[in-house]
């Protein structure tokens, strides 16, 4: 590992990070009563990061034919850590979160478009630290697409492998060209979203600054709002055009591109996307039924419809806003409020979770041993839609899963050492790994992480930065083979 | 699928069924002659037995050409079905166990070696019905030994790697050449390991009728007691017997057998063994360190905390005290040695260490594929490179396990069971335990559940001892084509 180009690359990005910092000025400055403390935290931390950002730049270089595969791990990895200690900065500062660690925690959870919040009342938040909190949302998505985009498969890591299945197929449908392109323009389907769903949510009334924030948060699918209540006190209009930015930032953007390029057919073709739409509909179903069933009240079937869906696409996608307190449902819908938090949305997306199209190659993968058994000398193939899938993608994916499963059991394990509740332990790690934000118990939707220990929080951040990379991504880097050079 | 063949088959395996039943009628003649309803239900049942089993037999007709992997499976699964039914008729005629649900649950978790009961007290069942209950205990582990280690190799399903890895070194070092040879060689195994538990429980100081009840017990992994209390009230002796019983009949018979023939290196440097040996050390000094600095008003004895991890790894279920009073950290603990299970060819449940051992490897392998994305890597045990479908079905098992533990534990919330019961009772009866937590734990049992949770757990009893495939194979359609 060539450690001086890791650090180079991190400093570059230090100096990017100290850009983003500067932002919320903007409406500081605009914006009546300037708050100097505010101003000075801010501008404080810009000038640090871009400090280190210039001192790391210059004191290492970069050799290109050192960088590897290692390195691009390494730079990954490490600039969620170096960009979650910068970001902690402003709160720390001006004293809006005293504690370094619940600083961190409430960044990571930002960056990694988690939304697990440390705070009993965003609104106490000056506006300008909450702009900088959905700004991290915001930020995260965006590193997110472009990682997934365009650093993971270039390295052959998989995780979004639909998108590398639509990209080299037949000349004609190629996307682009390039790598670097293909990010350019998903990066502006990005924007695209932001735009198109801040311009709805101000004219159905919202202020700019709950519009901006909750937009952030939306096409990132983080979670974090700007009312301890979420999205509950928001009227049905902002929660159905929230319900709808959620659903498409959990759709693979290689597909919303070529919506948006009007090539519906393949759009309507695509099997992720068909299944994950069929399990919102069977899901919300469920939950509609589950609560009729129990028949206390009821306000009417649109709210029921709204409730319903609502959760079921924030949970799915990994957002993590609440407009109804599943606690209170019936405990045969807990367990599968769990499943979908599992489940997660398509690969390609800003979403968190296991993802839609790894739950189709492992099913089909577990039916093609069922046939295997019948014909051991027979060749058969996993296919997803009409691509042939490679035996190092399935045995990959199936992997996935179990690795999955079996850091939510460690996690879990560590927890409850840590002191805490069953429900809590189980469904807070699982809510970080699968970066959505609440969970059960003491992390439920009407509750924070504020009341749980450090090092309970330490080990949900190492859940969310684990679920975030796609485990793979951080692990790679205790490989010996790593370190070589 | 040739369905008459199977037919036939399963006629002959009832015949030899009802044979069985004999042995519990008497020892009920024995005691007590023909007034006694339990040995009048246990001749009806037997007689049952052999009549299905004799309909069945010379009415369809086994056509040795069409007998494949398809019919072998649909053999195996039936066989289970068939069995459940019918060994549940001696509790159920006998008016032991009234209700059909209970007594055919009671079967199926004996024939399935997991060990949850619904009996409050086993000891009011009486003698005859407690032999008959560790027999089938006997019977299912003998089952799943052949099929694990005879049946499935044979039929190129082994999922065994690493026996196959030994046995198939040099031609000198060869097992058995054929079925046949292994299924003997693991009869004998079998029934003298059998034999050294009656033996030794005798010696520890239990009667010879507890002996024999808790030696089939053991040795199949199984875990149904003759007393309420499990072995919490026999002696320590008796207790350290278990444990070293519950070892050995947890480990690969077929590397116990070479042992026995003087090469006992192969059985200890066997890559699972070791594994499955350090986990049982490593339990059981986590569960030692947690109770000594979390609980240390429940006194809990070393031997306590090493037969609980034992009895759990090995999936036998006996229990000397109640876990389920520990700390919370060690329900968890609890839980991942059930998911663990002991060593592949052993009578035990679960998933088994070979393949956590091939997931790991695997996942290690996918870890070096991202830095070298155009190298080649294998993954290998004990030096040997192992088949890619070997892998892959592997991790496909561990898959189908845990979604099947989500959906069970999803399905028995939903019919009103508590969310700790469920998730444990789902864990325990997929990987043939016995007790879970909370109101299924070891100082409670499975009667209080609703009609359709028991079902479940049958249906997840059944799937994991015939380890998902086997039960799957028969819905895919291909199965079905001439």
């Amino acid at each position: 590992m060539d450690i001086g180009a890791v650090l180079h690359i991190i400093g570059r990005l230090c100096m990017v990070m100290s850009v983003l910092l500067v932002t919320p000025l903007v409406l500081l400055v605009t914006g009546p009563g300037v708050e100097t403390a505010l101003v000075d935290a801010f501008v404080l931390s810009a000038a640090v990061s871009l400090g280190l950002g210039m001192a790391l730049t210059l004191s290492f270089e970069l050799r290109q034919e050192a960088f590897g595969v290692g390195e691009a791990f390494a730079v990954v990895t490490a600039s969620w850590l170096v960009f979650t200690a910068l970001g902690a900065m402003p709160f720390v500062i001006t004293d809006a979160i005293p504690s370094v660690v619940d600083a961190c925690f409430e960044v990571l959870s930002g960056f990694t478009t988690t939304g697990a919040s440390i705070l009993d009342d965003p609104a106490q938040l000056s506006p300008a630290l909450l702009l900088w909190r959905s700004t991290t949302h915001w930020v995260g998505g965006m590193g997110i697409v472009a990682m997934s985009v365009a650093i993971l498969p270039a390295l052959g890591a998989g995780g979004n492998f639909l998108f590398q299945a639509e990209v080299p197929g037949p000349e004609s449908e190629k996307l682009l060209p390039r790598i670097s392109s293909t990010a350019k323009v998903l990066w502006a389907i990005y924007v695209g979203l932001t735009l198109v769903e801040f311009g709805a949510l101000w004219a159905v009334g919202m202020t700019p600054l709950d519009a901006v924030c909750h937009t952030f948060a939306t096409v990132a699918t983080g979670g974090f709002g700007t009312r301890a209540d979420s999205l509950a006190s928001f009227g049905p209009a902002v929660q159905w055009i929230v319900i709808v930015f959620m659903f498409l930032a959990g759709v693979n953007f290689v597909i919303l591109l070529q919506a948006v390029r009007g090539r519906i057919d393949r759009v309507v073709r695509n099997a992720e996307l068909r299944v994950y739409v069929l399990i919102i509909a069977g899901v919300t179903l469920a939950f509609m039924v589950g609560l009729l069933a129990r028949g206390e009240g009821l306000t009417g079937l649109e709210p029921l419809l709204r409730d319903c869906l609502f959760t079921t696409v924030t949970l799915l996608t990994s957002t993590g806003f609440v407009t109804a307190d599943y606690e209170l449902w019936p405990a045969g819908l807990h367990v599968l409020v769990l499943l979908v938090m599992f489940c997660g949305a398509c690969a390609g997306s800003t979403g968190g979770g296991a993802k839609v199209v790894r739950l189709i190659v492992a099913i089909k993968a577990g039916m093609r041993e069922v046939r295997r058994l019948l014909r051991p000398r027979a060749v058969f193939v996993v296919k997803v839609g009409q691509r042939t899938l490679t035996e190092e993608l399935v045995v990959k994916t199936t992997g996935f899963f179990v690795l999955y499963l079996m850091s939510l059991f460690a996690g879990m394990l560590l927890l409850l050492l840590l002191g805490n509740s069953v429900a809590t332990s189980f469904s807070a790690v699982l809510s970080c790994l699968s970066n959505i934000g609440p969970g059960l118990d003491a992390v439920g939707p009407t509750s924070n992480f504020a009341a749980l220990g450090d090092l309970t929080k330490l080990v949900l951040m190492g859940c969310m930065l684990l679920g975030r990379l796609e485990f793979y991504c951080v692990i790679v880097l205790l490989v010996p083979l790593a370190w070589r050079r | 699928m040739s369905v008459s063949s199977v037919l036939h088959v399963l006629g002959r395996l009832c015949l030899l069924f009802g044979g069985l039943l004999l042995v519990p009628l008497a020892l009920a003649l024995f005691e007590s002659g023909f007034g006694n309803p339990v040995a009048r239900a246990l001749l009806g049942s037997s007689a049952c037995s052999c009549a299905l089993g004799l309909v069945l037999h010379l009415s369809f007709a086994k056509h040795v050409e069409e007998f494949d992997f398809e019919e072998a499976f649909a053999v195996v699964a039936s066989a289970w079905v068939a069995f459940t039914l019918l060994g549940a008729l001696p509790y159920w005629l006998s008016g032991a166990i009234p209700g059909v649900t209970d007594a055919a649950f009671e079967s199926i978790s004996g024939l399935s070696t997991t060990g949850a009961s619904i009996l409050n007290d086993p000891a009011q069942l009486g003698r005859p019905l407690l032999l008959w209950r560790a027999l089938t205990h006997w019977v299912g582990g003998m089952g799943v030994i052949m099929l694990s280690l005879a049946i499935l190799p044979a039929l190129g399903a082994g999922g065994n790697f690493l026996f196959q890895a030994e046995s198939t070194g040099s031609d000198s070092e060869r097992l058995a050449p054929r079925i046949r040879d292994v299924s003997r060689i693991l009869w004998l195994v079998y029934v003298g390991l059998t034999l050294l538990g009656v033996v030794a429980f005798a010696l520890a100081g239990m009667s010879v009728f507890d002996a024999v009840c808790h030696s089939f017990a053991t040795v199949a992994t199984g875990g149904f007691s003759t007393r309420a209390d499990s072995l919490a009230s026999f002696a320590p002796a008796v207790q350290w017997t278990a444990v070293a019983l519950m070892v050995l009949a947890g480990l690969n018979q077929a590397l116990l057998f070479a042992a026995l023939l003087g090469r006992p290196l192969q059985l200890l440097r066997n890559v699972e063994t070791r594994t499955w040996l350090s986990l049982l050390a490593l339990a059981s000094l986590l569960g030692l360190w947690v109770l000594g600095s979390r609980a240390p008003e429940l006194d809990a004895s070393v031997l306590d905390v090493v037969f609980t991890v034992v009895s759990i790894s090995s999936t036998t279920g006996f229990a000397t005290v109640d876990f389920g009073l520990w700390p919370e950290p060690l329900h968890v603990v609890v839980l991942l040695l059930m998911l663990g299970g002991a060593c592949g060819g052993s009578t035990s449940g679960s998933a088994k260490m070979f393949r956590h051992l091939l997931w790991v490897k695997s996942a290690w392998r996918e870890l070096q594929r991202l830095l070298r994305p155009s190298g080649v890597f294998v993954v290998k045990a004990e030096g040997r490179p192992i088949a890619e479908p070997v892998v892959t079905r592997s991790v496909a098992y561990l898959v189908f396990y845990l979604c099947a533990a989500c959906l069970g534990t999803l399905l028995l919330t939903l019919l009103g069971v508590g969310g700790e019961e469920s998730l444990s009772g789902m864990v325990t009866c997929l990987s043939g335990v016995g007790p879970g937590l909370g109101a299924v734990g070891p100082a409670s049992n499975f009667a209080g559940l609703p009609g359709a949770g028991k079902w479940l757990l049958m249906l997840a009893m059944l799937l994991g001892r015939l380890e998902f495939f086997a039960v799957l194979v028969l819905f895919s359609p291909l199965a079905w084509r001439r």
